[in-house]
């Protein structure tokens, strides 16, 4: 699986678009555009999704689920994801003052861990997609190629925000032993639950295929 | 262009920037990207159907202990509690955190599992050389719970918790941490094994 297989083709030759061809999201078979009812959509004779020639309302569903996001990100970094309680001593801990804590504790190479995936990396999904959808949209001709990138990094990192997350649920398992010592969830928690599948939605709603479309539009 | 599009057959399109390409035929093992954007247009890992059979079976079997066994333990004065993947599940509903639990027990359990059946569903038919009209459903599933299928981040997880706790209390690991850790591995690898053009080509030539 290393070597690949370059295509000679122009990079700047016809797309499904410019040729009046659907592509279907499931199979990856091509069909000619037909018109069609209002409210119907052409399927995929071989696997029966629909085709569409871009994703729909990709724009403001992208822009509705990162907006979103963003007004839980608040929430979600402000209040406690848990309360260690030990011998009736403890403090709330919210994800920032964890990751302090774990630096405090010399475990550096966890708190890094945790850093990126808990504060870098829903950052980079929120300002990361607000700045793909701004730059579609004032048809922006900047390093297209990168901007694709940006998306499928954006899409591949968006899982591993969600170690917190089960570093949680594994805590609560483990530590209910009464009077002894106990974790308590917090409403940070649910908040940045939330974030995170709000963002993957996001980034699942984006049609990295508009990034080209007013480049060629304008050629 | 009409030449080229009534030829569709032939012709891939980027799934990132629509640019068409035409099909080569490439040998096993290597991978077609595309010449604009160069996101993945197709690729033929060898014996695709019969690796990703075999593969699954062998994701079931360490699903299954990696769920049964606990992955790791926790004793304070003498009380050991023991964690597996859906006790945490059961703690965070119990903690008042319903979507929370929904959440994890959907990325840590219900999707991985899915998957795993799944990939069973698509390639066991195939492989008896059968394509009943439940595939392009199953694939479907398969696809959309891709991204929720999240073990290896679960595993890290694992890690952060011991470190957590280590000043706290022992935690000894448990056997359900190392099938966690070979489930981890083995379901990257049957994901890449799989080729979903063996599906399709499988489907048309049933018609």
């Amino acid at each position: 699986m290393s070597s690949t297989t370059d295509h000679s083709m122009t990079p700047m030759g016809p797309t499904a678009r410019s040729l009046g061809l659907l592509n279907c999201h499931v199979c990856r078979r091509l069909y000619p555009a037909r018109e069609t009812p209002a409210g119907h959509h052409l399927h995929c004779s071989l696997c029966k999704a629909s085709l569409h020639r871009r994703k729909s309302n990709s724009l403001a569903r992208t822009w509705a689920l990162v907006i979103a996001a963003m007004l839980l990100y608040l929430p979600a970094n402000i209040f406690p994801i848990m309360s260690v309680v030990i011998s009736g001593r403890g403090e709330p801990d919210t994800i920032l003052s964890g990751v302090v804590a774990l630096m405090n504790a010399d475990a550096m190479v966890i708190a890094i861990l945790i850093f990126f995936a808990s504060i870098t990396v829903p950052m980079l999904k929120l300002c990361g997609l607000t700045f793909l959808l701004i730059s579609v949209q004032r048809r922006s001709h900047w390093r297209p190629k990168d901007r694709t990138r940006l998306y499928r990094l954006i899409e591949v990192i968006g899982r591993w925000s969600m170690i917190d997350m089960f570093m949680l649920s594994i805590l609560v398992a483990l530590v209910k032993l009464g009077a002894v010592a106990t974790i308590e969830p917090g409403i940070g928690a649910t908040s940045f639950a939330a974030v995170v599948v709000l963002t993957m939605f996001a980034a699942e709603s984006f049609d990295p295929r508009l990034i080209w479309d007013s480049i060629e539009e304008d050629r | 262009m009409t030449g080229l599009a009534s030829q569709a057959h032939a012709l891939i399109a980027c799934q990132d920037c629509d640019l068409i390409h035409e099909k080569r035929a490439i040998p096993d093992g290597h991978k077609a990207n595309c010449a604009r954007c160069g996101s993945l247009l197709y690729c033929h890992p060898h014996n695709s159907i019969q690796r990703t059979f075999a593969l699954a079976m062998a994701c079931l079997v360490l699903f299954l202990v990696a769920n049964l066994s606990h992955f790791m333990s926790f004793s304070l004065h003498g009380r050991v509690q023991e964690a597996h993947i859906l006790t945490g599940v059961l703690e965070l509903y119990r903690g008042g955190l319903m979507g929370l639990a929904l959440l994890v027990f959907l990325t840590s359990f219900l999707a991985p599992l899915m998957n795993i059946l799944l990939l069973l569903a698509l390639a066991g038919p195939i492989y008896f050389g059968k394509a009943p009209r439940y595939l392009p459903v199953a694939f479907r599933l398969y696809e959309g719970l891709c991204p929720w299928a999240m073990v290896s981040v679960y595993l890290l997880g694992v890690f952060v918790a011991i470190v957590k706790l280590a000043d706290l209390a022992s935690t000894p690991i448990g056997l359900g941490f190392y099938a966690l850790i070979a489930l981890m591995l083995l379901m990257t690898a049957t994901q890449a094994r799989f080729d979903p053009e063996s599906l399709w080509k499988a489907i048309e030539s049933r018609r």
